[in-house]
């Protein structure tokens, strides 16, 4: 049976499929959209592809003269879901002091929690250059947090610890 | 959304792994993705096809 399939003229001309395109391949507009924003807004970030997996990584210098190298990585989803940034250097890990053993404006995987989901934060049209300003907002709010000592963090934030 | 944290380093470890192992990639004018090397090898053609239209032109007598 098999080699009945086998030998049949058309089985030869049957190339194995990707049923999957990553977004990149798909909407090529997009990403030229978002090399060009990148570009003009911060040049120190490096694109890097592994595997199917986009990102980009540069770092960014807060106005009290700390440097964060961050990666900010697309999702398979993207555009419809934001990119997810995370800080590579140094490792940073903000402990919810009112909730031991979480985190605050972090995610589990120490992914940075940039905006309240469902807020309209973030929409399709948000570029990767978007989020590392929001990121950069962030490292700001992280800086006046650790300065506090530990006790408050600057701006709105969500009911719930994420 | 109120979960335990893993262990963060461990996911940056992770992270930094896959950059070793990731290509830096430029984005060409029509959207593709290419490595550096490509756009290098393609120069380089496009440089010997040039060189080789340039030896195809005929010497003239200016005179």
């Amino acid at each position: 049976m098999n080699e009945t399939i086998l030998t049949h003229p058309t089985a030869r001309r049957l190339r194995p499929t990707r049923w999957y395109a990553p977004w990149f391949e798909v909407n090529r507009a997009r990403l030229l959209q978002e090399r060009q924003v990148m570009a003009e807004k911060f040049p120190q970030f490096q694109l890097f592809l592994n595997g199917e997996v986009l990102s980009w990584v540069g770092d960014l210098t807060s106005n009290r003269g700390n440097r964060y190298v961050v990666q900010v990585v697309y999702p398979a989803q993207f555009p419809y879901k934001a990119p997810l940034v995370y800080p590579q250097d140094p490792v940073i890990q903000v402990n919810d002091m009112q909730n031991p053993g979480r985190y605050k404006h972090q995610y589990p995987d120490g992914h940075l929690c940039l905006y309240y989901p469902g807020d309209g934060t973030f929409s399709p049209n948000t570029t990767a250059a978007s989020v590392v300003a929001v990121t950069a907002a962030w490292f700001f709010a992280y800086e006046s947090w650790v300065e506090s000592g530990y006790r408050s963090w600057p701006g709105q934030e969500a009911p719930e610890p994420v | 959304m109120n979960q335990p944290p893993r262990n963060p380093k461990r996911s940056l470890e992770d992270l930094k792994r896959s950059l070793e192992n990731a290509k830096p990639v430029v984005v060409d004018s029509s959207g593709r993705l290419s490595t550096p090397e490509d756009v290098a090898a393609r120069d380089a053609a496009l440089g010997e096809k040039e060189r080789a239209a340039q030896v195809r032109v005929k010497p003239s007598r200016w005179f």
